[in-house]
């Protein structure tokens, strides 16, 4: 029995300093872990035995390669691209800079998304005399979204689908939908709520103007490098291996980690690139804080307090499975937007699993009722996701600065008027597969 | 436009100078204003009022960007003809004035070039400080098509402009070195000359420079480098140095925990008495005559 309070107490400590970012993340983990190693409560080989390596090398291998897609500027160039074709209207920078965002969180990682689009978006806004802490809500919220859709778009879908073996295209065919219904809802929302800001700018000369020196700005800013084709090319080409390896994990047998890391490796010996400053780039932080919370939850799943969990709050709903469905939705949703999502995704799949096994519900629904939740809820609050945060610390450094409440008034209704969607969504898709 | 509006867009206008120099700012401002013009749907009542906003604001920046305000004035001028015309006449006339001031604009600095080349010599070592497009096409003919045998020392000052420097240097092939600006002495029996360009040149005898190029050009002369300075006629103001809307700023720095405002000028103002050679477009021009 001291072995499951120790346990308990040290995840929820754990979970507290993680979410109120009280130290380090993957420290707070690893020190977990260590007090449960030093009080015997687990062995180090057990310890090792619960990481999930499938999803570490998942991560590793996505981290290399987007580290080298960066580095091709393309990204850049393209977000400048798009800049031009707006031409400074502001609902044109919001719904192209929108669209550029969700595609690319759908296979970049959200952070490294809205570090590429934000400052082009702050700039833009911003010259054009524009308030520009909206148009970065709207990216960070618009990546959380965008990235719900693909196995390799967010750290909790990760998770999931290597803990549970979801396929890249289980995700697409089962989460394209809701996530661009979501998606457009919240485009829609934002330009209800702030339309009288949105209005077009062709009738002022002066703008016109500011926005037309902008651009050359931009363009000098981010496009003032060589862009080496043969180097763009060789990245792409190997994005598309990458992705072709994921698209038939089915036929070839390849899971997506290894698929990941065989493309990473090959990308680092064709371009010749420098591989240590390459290996700089990658969150060493992130992949300790993924292993150590899986050590962490492991424990929790040995001693038997997952499975307490699951039949004492979830299971006690009883066996209709629309109001599961919606339970682990929800639950996840409001969970993911106050704390960290990783954590909660991760020590929420032992106890879907259970559920799935007590009482099955076809099509993987509940899984997908996770993803939706932990992705959707984390535009609750800017502590939800990695990308509020990082969105609001890029517009802080623009001199921007965007408070807790003001980030929220704007996107706590779009994650409920998102969870809603996916409420519907997730009943239709039930009564269909029943 | 309200002031707040105003200061962002001259601080880009101040980007583009610092990031571009004076030739390119110029020519970029013109083109974004005829792509300004292609995109504007307004009232006819409208479009003269929104020209004359326009134009005060390009007229007004700090500092004054003064071929372009010559440039301007020509384009007032010009367009007064068509004030009673329909709304698409007026437009098309603005655009037209427009690029004719950009290739009247090019041709001059075409001239400049071509003037300028001629004084790089073989075997000299030429001092440059600041990135002006003017000195880095001189420097890029008088090796291509001169074949002049030469090399360059390149001041480092902000790495961004630098290394603008040195990427037309190695591109071109031209030999060079690059030392800190506080390292010029150590460099003065090499070179033989300066060469600078400027982004105005004011009534009472002072040329509107980068900001450090003062320091430089003052070392150079005290030194008996002779300097050369490459400018258009159009950079000649009609205003004294007091008018050129010099930009200041305070800004509170913290360093080792000693907190201190630092007062900073976007622009120095060189005196041209310790300017040895002044080339337009016509030649060199005797500093005294002027």
């Amino acid at each position: 029995m001291y072995d499951v309070w120790l346990s308990i107490i040290v995840f929820i400590a754990v979970y507290l300093a993680i979410t109120f970012e009280i130290i380090n993340k993957a420290v707070a983990v690893l020190l977990g872990v260590m007090v449960l190693l030093v009080f015997r409560v687990v062995d180090e080989h057990t310890a090792i035995g619960f990481i999930d390596f499938e999803t570490i090398m998942l991560l590793l291998g996505m981290m290399a390669i987007v580290a080298i897609l960066k580095k091709t500027m393309l990204f850049s160039f393209m977000s400048v691209k798009i800049a031009e074709l707006t031409q400074g209207s502001p609902l044109k920078i919001l719904i192209l800079f929108s669209v550029v965002t969700a595609f690319l969180s759908t296979f970049l990682n959200n952070v490294t998304t809205v570090l590429i689009v934000i400052p082009i978006v702050i700039q833009l806004t911003a010259g054009m005399g524009l308030d520009p802490k909206i148009y970065v809500i709207s990216q960070a919220v618009i990546s959380n979204i965008g990235g719900t859709a693909t196995l390799i778009g967010d750290p909790p879908n990760i998770i999931i689908g290597s803990k549970v073996g979801l396929t890249f295209n289980q995700f697409i065919f089962n989460l394209a939908i809701p996530v661009l219904i979501a998606m457009s809802a919240a485009m829609l929302f934002i330009w209800i709520t702030h339309r009288n800001q949105l209005k077009p700018i062709n009738t002022n000369l002066t703008k016109l103007f500011s926005v037309q020196l902008l651009l050359e700005k931009l363009r000098n800013e981010f496009l003032n490098v060589k862009i080496d084709k043969m180097f763009v090319c060789k990245s792409l080409v190997c994005l598309a291996i990458a992705i072709c390896l994921f698209v038939t994990q089915a036929i070839t047998r390849i899971s997506p980690g290894v698929a990941s890391i065989f493309v990473a490796m090959l990308l680092f010996v064709i371009s010749k690139i420098d591989v240590e400053q390459m290996l700089e780039e990658i969150e060493w932080v992130t992949l300790l804080f993924f292993s150590g919370l899986f050590a962490l939850v492991g424990v929790l799943e040995e001693k038997g307090v997952i499975e307490w969990l699951a039949h004492n709050v979830f299971l006690r709903v009883g066996n209709n499975p629309y109001l599961m469905v919606l339970m682990v939705l929800w639950v996840s949703g409001i969970v993911s937007g106050l704390l960290d999502n990783v954590p909660f995704t991760i020590a929420m799949v032992p106890i879907v699993k259970l559920m799935q096994e007590s009482n099955p519900i076809p099509n993987n629904i509940l899984w997908w009722a996770l993803l939706l939740g932990a992705c959707f809820g984390g535009n609750l609050t800017m502590l939800g996701a990695s990308a509020n945060i990082v969105s609001v610390g890029i517009a802080k450094k623009y001199k921007y600065n965007i408070s807790f409440i003001e980030f929220m008034r704007s996107s706590a209704l779009i994650a409920l008027i998102t969870l809603v969607i996916s409420s519907i969504y997730l009943s239709i898709y039930l009564w269909m597969s029943i | 436009m309200n002031i707040i509006e105003r200061e962002k867009l001259y601080s880009l206008f101040r980007d583009h100078e610092e990031a571009l120099g004076t030739n390119r700012t110029t020519i970029t401002v013109l083109q974004s204003f005829i792509n300004a013009v292609k995109l504007l749907r307004c009232k006819r009542e409208d479009l003269l009022v929104q020209y004359v906003e326009l134009i005060g604001i390009i007229k007004n920046t700090e500092p004054r960007i003064v071929p372009l305000i010559h440039l301007i004035e020509q384009f007032e001028t010009e367009i007064e003809v068509y004030a009673d015309a329909g709304y698409d006449e007026i437009r098309n006339q603005t655009i037209r004035i427009l690029m004719q001031k950009i290739e009247l604009f090019e041709t001059m600095t075409e001239k400049v070039i071509l003037a300028g080349r001629q004084y790089v010599m073989d075997n000299d070592v030429i001092i440059t400080h600041s990135a002006s497009t003017v000195v880095e096409r001189i420097l890029i003919e008088a090796k291509k098509e001169l074949g002049r045998k030469f090399s360059v020392i390149v001041l480092k000052q902000d790495f961004l402009k630098t290394k603008q420097m040195i990427t037309w240097l190695t591109e071109a092939g031209i030999d060079h070195i690059i030392v800190p600006e506080y390292s010029l002495s150590l460099q003065l029996e090499k070179a033989t000359k300066m060469f600078i360009g400027a982004v105005s040149f004011t009534h009472d005898k002072q040329a509107v420079a980068v900001v450090g190029t003062a320091n430089v050009v003052s070392f150079c002369h005290i030194n008996h480098i002779p300097v050369y300075l490459f400018v258009k006629s159009l950079k000649f103001s009609h205003q004294p140095c007091t008018c050129q809307h010099i930009y200041l700023k305070v800004v509170d720095m913290v360093q080792d925990g000693c907190v201190y405002p630092l007062t900073t000028h976007s622009h120095d103002l060189i005196d041209l008495k310790l300017v040895d050679h002044l080339i337009t477009e016509n030649g060199e021009i005797e500093i005294g005559t002027l």
